[in-house]
């Protein structure tokens, strides 16, 4: 086996993979909650809910809809989240993390002698689909 | 019957010592007359917070507010609850188990937090009886 590289890796907005993304990462974290009690000399603690978030940089190429599709998704009015990621780690053996996300954040970055980026930070509502 | 509170150490502990029962008047001569009622001293507090408990320890605080029919019968205090005290304090917390009465004095409250724990708040009393 090899490790893997972003050679072999891709992203997914509703199943259609992003033409040009520069980088994406995804935190899973799981909070705590406090049970130390009285004459304990050490803090102990059981587990609270998990949560999954990311954040990714698109590259702007109008000429791709997923891409265009994502950056307008954040405009739309659903109070209901929809809209499907996919981080494929291995498009070979089909490694992936997936959930339904909101998209919290898009910005647009415009630079000289720069590429256009869409950096954007997402939410994965409950708990993520993984497969390492 | 008194009826066994569960063993288990609270996060929180308060505690409000007993008092005598005193009359005190003053005179518009500006002197203070106290009389003492009884020489025992009562209604002593204990406040405790259990937080992030099982369900299932939270239950058994909730029964034992029902097994003491909502505070009437008393109940027996483990040494659990005064965990961390010193012995010292331990003794001029529940001096002589016998002198007062402890049972609840309100209701208590079990708040959830996700995914499955309570946080639960008791109030005791310990009283002449």
């Amino acid at each position: 086996m090899a490790v893997k590289t972003s050679m072999t890796a891709e992203v997914r907005w509703n199943n259609t993979k992003i033409a040009k993304i520069r980088d994406i990462s995804l935190d899973i974290t799981r909070n705590t909650l406090d049970t130390t009690a009285l004459g304990d000399l050490d803090e102990s603690a059981v587990y609270g809910v998990r949560a999954t978030t990311g954040s990714g940089t698109l590259l702007y190429d109008p000429a791709d809809t997923v891409t265009v599709e994502l950056m307008a998704s954040i405009l739309t009015d659903d109070f209901v989240p929809s809209d499907s990621l996919t981080l494929v780690l291995d498009t070979a053996n089909n490694k992936t993390i997936s959930g339904t996300v909101l998209l919290t954040s898009t910005q647009v970055g415009v630079s000289t002698g720069e590429a256009i980026s869409v950096p954007v930070q997402f939410k994965v509502n409950a708990k993520p689909q993984v497969s390492f | 019957m008194p009826v066994a509170f569960p063993s288990i150490k609270p996060s929180e502990r308060d505690y409000n010592p007993p008092e005598h029962a005193v009359t005190t008047i003053r005179s518009q001569s500006g002197v203070t007359s106290k009389r003492l009622w009884g020489s025992a001293a009562g209604n002593a507090e204990l406040i405790l917070v259990f937080r992030h408990l099982h369900p299932d320890k939270a239950a058994d605080i909730l029964q034992a507010w029902l097994d003491t029919k909502s505070g009437i019968d008393t109940l027996i205090l483990p040494a659990q609850l005064l965990a961390g005290a010193s012995t010292k304090l331990k003794e001029v917390i529940l001096p002589q188990q016998g002198t007062l009465s402890w049972t609840f004095a309100e209701k208590p409250t079990s708040k959830a937090a996700p995914p499955i724990w309570e946080t639960v708040n008791v109030r005791l009393i310990g009283e002449l009886r």
